[in-house]
């Protein structure tokens, strides 16, 4: 181990405490919803009402080409086409202009909502399209649990500044927590000391945080590069190494070089390039992008997920009028780079997509260790300190955060499921957030006792899990059969793992109180 | 020639072991600023500073991927520095040379004077 002397260790030990004590509450709402994120893909399919195979697999050239040839050719500057998690086709025909609302550039056009079978355009909007998620994302649900995870639902760019600044304390309290570790093979080992004293609680920390203390450090690095990368480092670089022009480095980093050629051509198919990006990578294809659809000049980057190996996205690039392949492009830059394989590691690294459910269910997993982690080293605080009132206060607000943010998130879902079959879910399900919250604190501030508090909190949780799959399939959600039959494993699993853990809950609280009944019983004999 | 130096260099050396002599009365003090704003700037200005230096690559990209990816590893590098350093002074003297020479390559990269690397 790193021989620490005791100042040294003194002024760690302040920084690891103080730094959770600060901001620790926050940091737990980050990692709780990160936590849910990791399963955001399976969420978005269970809540969206139908589920569908990832990918884009069935023709899209005729599709895009009829719709391409009935817009002025400002929308074709950019065409985006994808697959929702409700297996409805999207087209994005735009081109950029400056967003009045925001005073930035942003991409303007007209989005498609199409049935893939028939080709038939359900539905058609135009405007600065990403800044309205509801045309787009099927899910209100992973939407907002994203977004509050990513920018704790504050506007741009200052949530993404607090959870970067997030990802540094929690980056501060694993390295110090690291450091402060004289025996770290032991602490992987450690078994709880008997009696529910404060050494208990240690040990129960110290257990916890020696396993995950690596994926830590790793969430921690991933999680701020994602935050700070476009809010700070990137306008920081592109500053030095552009002088500011931010476009100019995009370009260097992510476009291919292309000589301008404005004359219109007949746009090459784009299904036979599905199929040759298949044959070449493999799918699953996830997002084809189109630049200056129908001109000479034209490139065509066909998107696909990680799978078969593949650790992250892989993008290939076809010439878009004469659909020849030309090659695999790297994320960053044109050709195989370190800096390029660093980059792509980021994105698995942080969520855990790289092999499936289960290396998502691990990420999971280590979340909510993580979780416990920051709760159980903040209620070691407050117990050190419980003589005094303001640090028992604390220790109600962390009470009210680590039980209520979970109410909150499930009021979130209920709001949702309930707005689903006639109102505006994206209205809602943020709403159905803030009213569990403000009733958690509500209750936090009323409820007399931390024991009966607690109680109050268990129940809630206990019959807003066990509810949810009912009302998820009373408003119109994928029935089991119907999940089952399309192979569709997440609509039963989310469901399953909601039963099961209201049905725990429901059991370690009925075990609770026997326990307390039976511990009580003898105390009372002498009197009786 | 000694007696030279000594004349030459005693002011420079008093006046440095005055300043020495200030940051160990306030340790407290000292320690946030440099772990604080000190660990910031000291990360920011490596991070600019960064795509002078580092090689392009092949593929003509390392030296600006690096820093937009590194940049949270070098402030808790930075960080963990300041806060473990017995010697405040030598942990301000640090931080002043990381200041002075990032500080110096962005200015002379924002004049023109030199270029980042290209690939």
């Amino acid at each position: 181990m790193i021989p620490i002397s005791q100042p040294q260790m003194k002024r760690l030990t302040a920084v690891h405490g103080w730094s959770g004590v600060i901001l620790g509450l926050l940091l737990f709402t980050v990692v709780i919803t990160g936590t849910v994120a990791v399963f955001a893909d399976e969420i978005a399919r269970w809540s969206a009402g139908s589920s569908t195979e990832r990918g884009i697999d069935r023709p899209i050239d005729g599709i895009v080409r009829d719709l391409a040839e009935k817009l002025p050719l400002f929308y074709l500057d950019d065409v985006a086409v994808w697959k929702t998690d409700a297996g409805e086709l999207m087209a994005f025909f735009h081109s950029h202009a400056e967003n009045p609302a925001t005073g930035q550039p942003d991409e303007y056009g007209a989005m498609f909502r199409i049935d893939p079978a028939s080709g038939a355009v359900l539905d058609r909007n135009e405007g600065f399209m990403w800044k309205q998620p509801w045309a787009w994302d099927p899910s209100a649900l992973r939407h907002f649990l994203v977004d509050l995870h990513v920018q704790l639902y504050l506007p741009d760019p200052w949530g993404l500044i607090v959870t970067g600044v997030l990802g540094l304390l929690m980056m501060a309290a694993a390295v110090t927590g690291f450091l402060m570790h004289r025996h770290m093979i032991r602490d992987l080992f450690v078994a709880e000391r008997p009696g529910a004293r404060l050494v208990s609680a240690r040990d129960r920390h110290v257990l916890a945080s020696s396993w995950s203390l690596p994926f830590a450090i790793v969430l921690a690095f991933t999680g701020s590069f994602f935050s700070f990368a476009t809010t700070v480092s990137f306008p920081i670089v592109a500053q030095v190494a552009f002088g500011g022009d931010r476009e100019a480095m995009a370009g260097t980093l992510f476009e291919p070089p292309v000589v301008e050629d404005t004359r219109r051509v007949r746009a090459a198919d784009l299904d036979a390039i599905r199929a040759i990006a298949l044959d070449e990578v493999g799918g699953p294809l996830t997002f084809v992008s189109i630049h200056h659809y129908g001109r000479a000049d034209s490139r065509i980057h066909v998107w696909h997920a990680a799978d078969d190996g593949r650790l992250g996205f892989t993008q290939t690039v076809f010439d878009g009028a004469s659909g020849a392949f030309l090659g695999v492009k790297p994320q960053v830059g044109n050709s195989p780079s370190t800096g390029n394989t660093i980059r792509t590691l980021m994105w698995p690294l942080h969520v855990g997509d790289f092999a499936g459910l289960v290396s998502k269910a691990v990420w999971g997993a280590l979340g909510a260790t993580t979780c416990f982690v920051i709760l159980s080293g903040l209620r070691l605080w407050v117990r050190r300190r419980e003589a005094e009132p303001l640090w028992r206060r604390f220790g109600r607000a962390l009470t009210v955060t680590s039980l209520g943010l979970p109410v909150a998130m499930l009021a979130s879902a209920w709001a949702y499921f309930l707005a689903l079959p006639a109102a505006d879910p994206f209205f809602w399900t943020p709403l159905g957030f803030l009213a569990g919250a403000v009733a958690c604190i509500v209750l936090g501030l009323r409820v007399a006792t931390e024991d009966r508090l607690r109680a109050l909190f268990w129940r809630i949780l206990t019959w807003a899990c066990l509810l949810l799959p009912p009302l998820r399939l009373a408003t119109g959600g994928t029935s089991w059969a119907e999940a089952l039959a399309r192979g569709h494993g997440e609509v039963l699993s989310i469901d399953l793992l909601l039963l099961a853990a209201g049905g725990l809950m429901w059991w370690a609280r009925s075990r609770s109180r026997a326990r307390t009944i039976v511990r009580d019983r003898p105390a009372m004999e002498p009197a009786e | 020639m000694g007696t030279l130096a000594i004349t030459v260099h005693r002011p420079a050396a008093a006046a440095l072991r005055r300043a020495a002599g200030a940051i160990e009365r306030r340790p407290v003090l000292a320690r946030w600023l440099l772990a604080g704003p000190g660990a910031l700037l000291a990360a920011v200005l490596v991070m600019a500073a960064m795509p002078v230096w580092l090689p392009a690559g092949a593929a003509g990209v390392d030296n600006l991927v690096y820093p937009i990816v590194l940049a949270p590893l070098i402030w808790t590098v930075v960080f963990v520095y300041a806060l473990l350093e017995n010697s405040l002074p030598r942990a301000t003297a640090v931080l002043t040379g990381l200041f002075l020479v990032d500080g110096i390559l962005v200015a002379l990269t924002a004049t023109g004077t030199i270029h980042v690397n290209a690939g």
